[in-house]
């Protein structure tokens, strides 16, 4: 069939040979390559980043405002206190603010071992208004990470402090930022006897501190709505004029002040739901006490739990399908979940001792709750199944936990006996791990304090 | 003509797939990777640079160097240009200058960028060393893979310590380098680990870092999982350079895949 003669087989033994060099020298190759090295690295070193915050450049009519020092330092502060971030001493710096208007030397950074540089600059936009700009780098990448620049009053300084601290935090940590946000909580005076307690609100750090109510009668229990313009709260306000001790709204912007409903027994413990349409709280009627879900928006009423036993603190899930609750049905005071309509009660703390308070952290990972035993109150955490009870703080007297945005940190109050014989009632907040307890500065004594929701304004 | 070209044509697709079904099968692990960025760069041309300014320096040390009688068994093989100077070397002079000769050349060889790497050395010297480290002259890139040393044949245990050993060295550096990014208590992210591959050079510095095409899809996707890639990236950009590891075994450790596991969740 074929015809083999001289050439064609010069030609074949010329190929042949061709493609078994080709093949042997590429088998060669691949022989001669090594399988990359696996390194497998579990875990590593455990410790605050260390970030360089430089002043701020500014302009020399706005110098003396201070605002190039202020901002940076507010900065500074909040990310320090979130227990994350280690400050680098200024002094250390190599470069000046004026020098970071360019891109930074990193090389200069990465001597101090700065991980993070964070350099910005204000400007003057009109007579009571200023622009900031703020740039976030990674020293060791040699990249800029992040940049914003915002634009309000020079009065309003703190607030973007705050909301350009959540920025960094939340690029830096794949987390929620909680820095631009507020505390309501009841501010304490006079003596034991004689109590005066009215409604207070301030920033998360303490700051813009202001009272709501004026301390003529008793109020309890305030929590902020998920819009961050409502609190609701339970106030004796009505008494003298035979009002019952109710449940109250009170609008943040209007200053205005509104019982919630006309009930037939007492109505406490008040909480809203994560879409803020609804309320839920306790009343007690005919020596039982249940959970009742309102609608905010036709105050119609619904039941969720019946029976003699005492039900009460109610929290929703962040998505809304679940309540957690306390109630002493099996005997002792425990907390138990239930579904948003009431159904599939199920106990969830099994340890010695009472649990109250329980709150439902904003990622739902944890519920923080208050918990007596052997004589002292603590602050615990459990997972909503119960499981992996923690106890992260102590005290005389330790209660009413309350998240921050994004359920890293939580706040609660502890009431201290003073030498005196008079009671020191403080605001303390403290991470998930129990590490890092710190007062709020307060101007009197404080208790139950309610963390906002992120400010959505 | 043409049958006898289509005969030709046959006969060879004939031995070509011969010869694929007979040629053992070739073991390429294939993982999808996007290169990144480049540590250092234009240190390639330099590393060339450095390694003739290197292979004079041997060519000055071995002249000065003492006769080959005199050197210890242990002592590394030098290249083979090297050998035949030693051959006619002129004034022998006592073995223990050698390295402090070779100290004081290397600060000179040394660029900008290795300016954080010295003092990150020099931390290290301060810490207690058990093993003295041995210095041993840096060869050229091609050498280093055309013509390996002529060694023993190691057994496989040998080399199951060496490689060991090797990735012990490594991933205690790269330990020391890796801090677990910040809210480590927020564990909500699943399979937080880092892929990465990094291209490493005969002297040590790391070359090149590229993420694995998984890993960096998800950090474009999950902004709560690029800070873990960013401090496993950290992590390898603040160490720049490896020390420590045996030249003779560049190939099992010039390309090293990394997985970082920040913790369990």
């Amino acid at each position: 069939m074929f015809k083999i003669n001289k050439k064609n087989l010069k030609f074949t033994f010329f190929t042949y040979i061709f493609f078994s060099i080709f093949f042997i020298l590429n088998s060669n190759f691949a022989f001669s390559q090594e399988e990359p090295l696996q390194i497998d690295i579990m875990g590593g070193n455990i410790q605050a980043m260390p970030v360089a915050i430089s002043y701020f450049s500014i302009e020399e009519e706005l110098k003396e405002l201070k605002l190039h020092k202020d901002i940076p330092t507010l900065i500074a502060n909040n990310l320090v206190n979130s227990g994350l971030f280690q400050l680098l001493n200024r002094d250390a710096y190599m470069q000046n603010s004026e020098q970071l208007n360019a891109t930074p030397k990193f090389r200069d950074w990465r001597i101090i071992d700065a991980q993070a540089l964070i350099t910005g600059k204000i400007l003057k936009k009109s007579d009571n208004k200023i622009s900031v700009s703020v740039e976030l780098w990674d020293v060791y990448g040699e990249k800029r990470m992040f940049g914003i620049s915002l634009s309000s009053k020079t009065k309003s300084w703190r607030r973007i402090s705050h909301i350009i601290s959540d920025k960094i935090y939340e690029r830096l940590t794949g987390e929620e930022g909680y820095f631009d946000t507020r505390i309501v909580y009841v501010s304490e005076s006079g003596s034991q006897t004689n109590r005066k307690k009215r409604l207070a609100i301030m920033d998360q750090d303490g700051a813009n501190h202001q009272f709501l109510t004026d301390g003529n009668t008793l109020v309890l229990t305030p929590r902020f709505s998920p819009n961050q313009q409502q609190i609701t709260f339970f106030s004796y306000r009505g008494i003298n004029r035979g009002i019952k001790p109710s449940v109250y709204l009170y609008n943040l912007i209007t200053g205005k002040m509104n019982i919630l409903g006309q009930f037939p027994g007492m109505s406490f413990s008040p909480r809203f739901s994560p879409d803020g349409s609804n309320l839920i709280m306790s009343l007690s009627q005919n020596g039982s006490t249940n959970i009742h879900l309102m609608n905010l928006d036709n105050k119609k009423i619904k039941q969720l739990t019946k029976g003699k036993a005492i039900d009460t603190s109610p929290s929703f899930s962040p998505d809304g399908q679940n309540i957690v609750f306390n109630s002493d049905r099996s005997g002792g005071q425990n907390l138990y979940i239930m579904k948003k309509n009431g159904k599939d009660p199920k106990r969830i703390s099994f340890g010695r001792g009472s649990y109250a308070t329980p709150v439902w952290s904003p990622r739902g990972d944890y519920i923080a709750f208050t918990k007596f035993t052997r004589g002292r109150f603590f602050i615990g955490l459990m997972h909503p199944d119960g499981s992996a009870e923690r106890l992260i703080a102590e005290g005389y007297l330790t209660e009413g936990p309350t998240w921050a945005p994004g359920g890293r940190v939580l706040s609660f109050f502890r009431q201290t006996p003073q030498k005196d014989g008079s009671m020191r009632t403080r605001i303390f907040v403290i991470d998930i791990t129990g590490n890092r307890e710190r007062e709020l500065i307060t101007p009197e004594d404080a208790s139950d304090p309610s963390w906002s929701p992120k400010n959505i304004n | 003509m043409k049958k006898a070209f289509y005969s030709s044509l046959f006969i060879h697709g004939l031995i070509f797939v011969f010869i694929f079904i007979t040629l053992p099968k070739i073991k390429i692990k294939e993982i999808d990777y996007i290169s990144v960025e480049i540590i250092n760069e234009g240190v390639k041309k330099e590393v060339e640079k450095k390694v003739v300014k290197e292979i004079k320096a041997n060519k000055k040390t071995a002249i000065k160097v003492a006769p080959p009688k005199q050197k210890p068994k242990s002592t590394p093989k030098i290249n083979e240009a090297v050998e035949i100077i030693k051959k006619t070397n002129i004034k022998p002079k006592p073995p223990q200058k050698k390295p402090k000769e070779k100290k004081a050349e290397k600060p000179k060889e040394k660029n900008d960028d290795n300016l954080f790497d010295d003092m990150l050395k020099n931390l290290a010297e301060n810490q207690p060393e058990p093993i003295k480290p041995i210095i041993k002259p840096i060869k050229p890139i091609k050498e280093m893979i055309k013509k390996p040393q002529p060694q023993k044949k190691k057994s496989k245990e040998e080399i199951k310590n060496i490689k060991r050993s090797i990735a012990n060295t490594i991933w205690k550096q790269i330990r020391e380098n890796y801090t677990i990014p910040p809210a480590p208590d927020l564990k909500l992210v699943k399979d937080i680990g880092v892929q990465i591959r990094i291209y490493v050079r005969p002297d040590g510095t790391i070359n090149k870092t590229v993420i694995d095409k998984r890993s960096l899809k998800k950090a474009q996707d999950d902004p709560t999982y690029l800070p873990y890639v960013e401090a496993a990236q950290r992590a390898i950009k603040r160490l720049g350079k490896f020390d420590k590891l045996p030249q003779e075994e560049y190939n099992s450790w010039k390309i090293i895949d990394i997985r970082f596991t920040p913790y369990k969740t």
